[in-house]
């Protein structure tokens, strides 16, 4: 009979090894170790201090025979301060913009904001919109052009035109009164400001100054603040029509900013301070500073 | 068949190559993403201090209505590196600016505000995460061609070393199937050999048994020949001479008749002990035993079980058995220096076993032996029987036959 012989009789085969653990496991061990590893340097990488909950804000208070406080939108500023140069009771404070004037009111922190956009509903609630001006929103230059299209406009925004465009802030409230006329215009302005095309001016005082001072630039203002506050500049024709108040009230220039005055409706000094910039003598002055006055 | 070295191979190196494909595809990812994210909290860091210092001014120019322009400063802040989230704490605590929505993963960095409060500025993470997840496939793929080729490469040589192994242990196979036939070629060659073998030698114990018989019957014949012609002759020369007289020289003759016939009664009892013929094999035993008793002071016992019949046996086997009893008795007298024998004869297992032994001096049986222990192992082993000595010095002797039946 033939003899079995096993392939480790033969010398053919290594000693079997210890039995491993099985390799499946093992592999399952090694690949959660890794990956524990990279998420544990990656949240390692996170780790740092995260900003606490904020406190509830206190009323601000204030004094009892304290001037009257106005802040609010920049293009308020210079017919405000022309219309209370003679009040010495009243303080009109620099830019803080329409939506800041507008928180600085109801935390107390002014008595009277002035705004250049309409007010939502919700930043109407209990209080009082007291509209008192109106003026043509211009594109000005110090450049020999004077006068341009939408469309070069737009090109001058993208970049591709013979001025260079100065640009205000996103949600600025020229240019939003820009984008109820013209949203191609408006939008090509923030694309640019996202592009960061040039420095961002943040105040209409900011904006005066760099148009006076870039040359072949063009940046948009108010024709008001042009007849306060003259500079080397004129306002651009747009489609073939000129910037004028009468253009204005004709309908016919129909890039218009309008200015009020917003104050608590519990607030009697304000109130009567309001009323009192609606009254005649004061919208003559508007008139004479080169907006048109609202119509009682 | 295969021992399959590779399959083992790929159990033991599975997690070292899932450990290569693993970090391989998260370290450059993760590498990625902890210096983006290091990048990130930098330019957070930059965007507070930037805010903080402007702020800082701001309540400087305006300490209380700063807090109502920061969007704005903010806003302009964020364009040097964008935001995700913006916050400005007053001194107090309270919320002054929340810019962004609370979305995502974000990396935080603070500044203090120098008139006091902080600046909060948010990094998304969302953007490092995603192009570190979108590093992962192609790190992925180079991981597992590198896993693939770590463990292709040392199986593809143990796949070939295996195959050479194969080829060997079937070369191995076939020589050993050759050599198992070989073996047991021979084996069968031998086994017919020793059959013929053990046919011959069986044919040679039957005709040594007959040459045995043969010639113990021929002995016997010369022997009652002898007996009954040159021993009457004696006997009758003898009764003759005694008729003669007192003659000198008839007493002489008379002597050298008694010599004649002495001898020729030893010839008779060296060709065939008479006795086995007279009352056979066990009675002529005891009858050796009482002789040898008598004649040299031995003390002989003879055991005999008179319950154990014994088989019909040939005049060989009763002659062998009779003259090895007569051998070893023999030389136990010449030799042993013994004071007591014994006989025993019994029938075990199909074979008259004859065992002789006595408390003599014994001696050295690995020493080569003498004529008369020849003698008695030639003559059981043609017979077909068996034959044991046991002896060492000052232990006494046994022999010990066994004889077929």
């Amino acid at each position: 009979m033939r003899p079995e012989r096993s392939q480790s009789d033969a010398g053919l085969s290594p000693p079997d090894p210890p039995k491993p653990l099985r390799p499946f496991a093992v592999s399952l061990l090694v690949l959660g170790a890794v990956t524990a590893l990279g998420l544990g340097l990656a949240r390692a990488a996170e780790a740092g201090p995260v900003p606490p909950a904020p406190q509830p804000r206190a009323q601000v208070t204030r004094a009892g025979d304290e001037p009257l406080q106005l802040a609010g939108s920049g293009a308020n500023v210079l017919l405000m301060r022309r219309l209370c140069a003679s009040m010495r009771d009243v303080r009109v404070h620099a830019s803080i913009g329409s939506g800041g004037g507008l928180r600085a009111l109801r935390d107390g922190a002014i008595d009277v904001a002035m705004v250049s956009r309409p007010l939502s509903p919700e930043e109407r609630a209990d209080l009082r919109v007291v509209p008192y001006a109106r003026t043509a929103l211009v594109w000005a230059t110090g450049s020999d052009v004077h006068a341009a299209t939408l469309g070069e406009l737009r090109r001058w925004y993208e970049g591709q035109g013979e001025l260079r465009p100065l640009l205000r802030e996103l949600g600025d409230s020229g240019v939003d009164a820009v984008r109820s006329v013209a949203p191609a215009v408006a939008d090509a302005h923030d694309h640019a400001v996202r592009a960061r095309r040039s420095e961002l001016l943040l105040t209409e005082g900011a904006m005066r100054e760099a148009l006076a001072q870039v040359p072949r630039s063009f940046g948009l203002t108010d024709w008001g603040q042009l007849q306060l506050a003259p500079i080397d500049v004129h306002p651009l024709s747009i489609d073939g029509v000129a910037p004028t108040l009468q253009n204005v009230r004709d309908g016919r220039y129909r890039f218009v900013r309008e200015l009020a005055l917003v104050v608590r409706q519990d607030d009697r000094r304000a109130n009567a301070f309001a009323d009192l910039v609606r009254s005649p003598p004061m919208q003559a002055i508007v008139a004479a500073s080169g907006y048109l006055p609202v119509d009682r | 068949m295969s021992v399959d070295f590779a399959r083992k191979l790929s159990a033991r190196t599975a997690p070292l190559l899932v450990a290569v494909v693993a970090v391989v595809t998260t370290s450059a990812p993760t590498a990625y993403y902890v210096v983006r994210v290091g990048e990130l909290r930098a330019q957070a860091q930059q965007s507070a201090e930037e805010l903080a210092l402007r702020l800082a001014r701001e309540a400087a120019r305006r300490p209380v209505l700063w807090r109502y322009d920061s969007a704005k400063i903010a806003a302009a802040t964020q364009l040097d590196h964008p935001l995700a989230r913006t916050l400005v704490r007053d001194a107090d605590g309270s919320e002054v600016l929340s810019l962004g929505q609370p979305s995502g993963p974000l990396v935080w960095a603070s500044r203090p505000i120098p008139t006091g409060g902080a600046v909060w500025v948010a990094q998304s993470l969302a953007g490092a995460r995603r192009t570190a997840g979108l590093l992962l496939a192609p790190f992925l793929f180079i991981g597992v061609a590198l896993a693939f080729a770590l463990g292709w490469l040392p199986r593809r040589a143990m796949f070939r070393a295996e195959a050479h192994i194969d080829a060997l242990v079937r070369d191995l196979q076939e020589l050993n199937d050759t050599l198992e036939s070989q073996v047991q070629q021979r084996l069968a060659d031998l086994e017919r050999a020793y059959a013929r073998l053990a046919q011959s030698e069986e044919r040679l114990r039957t005709l040594s048994g007959r040459a045995l018989a043969l010639q113990e019957s021929e002995r016997r014949t010369i022997a009652r020949d002898l007996h009954d012609g040159a021993g009457q002759t004696l006997t009758a020369v003898r009764l003759q001479l005694q008729l003669l007289g007192e003659d000198p020289r008839v007493g002489r003759a008379l002597a050298l008749v008694d010599q004649a016939i002495e001898e020729v009664r030893a010839a008779l009892d060296r060709l065939a002990p008479a006795v086995l013929d007279e009352v056979g094999l066990v009675p002529a035993l005891t009858r050796l035993c009482e002789t040898v008793s008598e004649t040299s002071g031995l003390a002989v016992t003879f055991d005999r079980d008179p319950s154990d019949e014994l088989p019909e046996t040939d005049a060989a086997t009763e002659a062998a058995l009779y003259r090895i009893a007569q051998e070893s008795l023999h030389n136990t007298v010449r030799h042993a220096q013994a004071r007591r024998a014994r006989v025993a004869l019994e029938h075990r297992g199909g074979a008259l076993v004859l065992e002789v032994e006595d408390d003599g001096r014994g001696f050295d049986s690995t020493l080569a032996p003498g004529r008369g222990l020849r003698g008695m192992e030639e003559r059981a082993s043609l017979l077909g029987g068996r034959w044991t000595l046991r002896s060492k010095p000052g232990r006494g002797t046994r022999v010990r036959v066994e004889l077929p039946r």
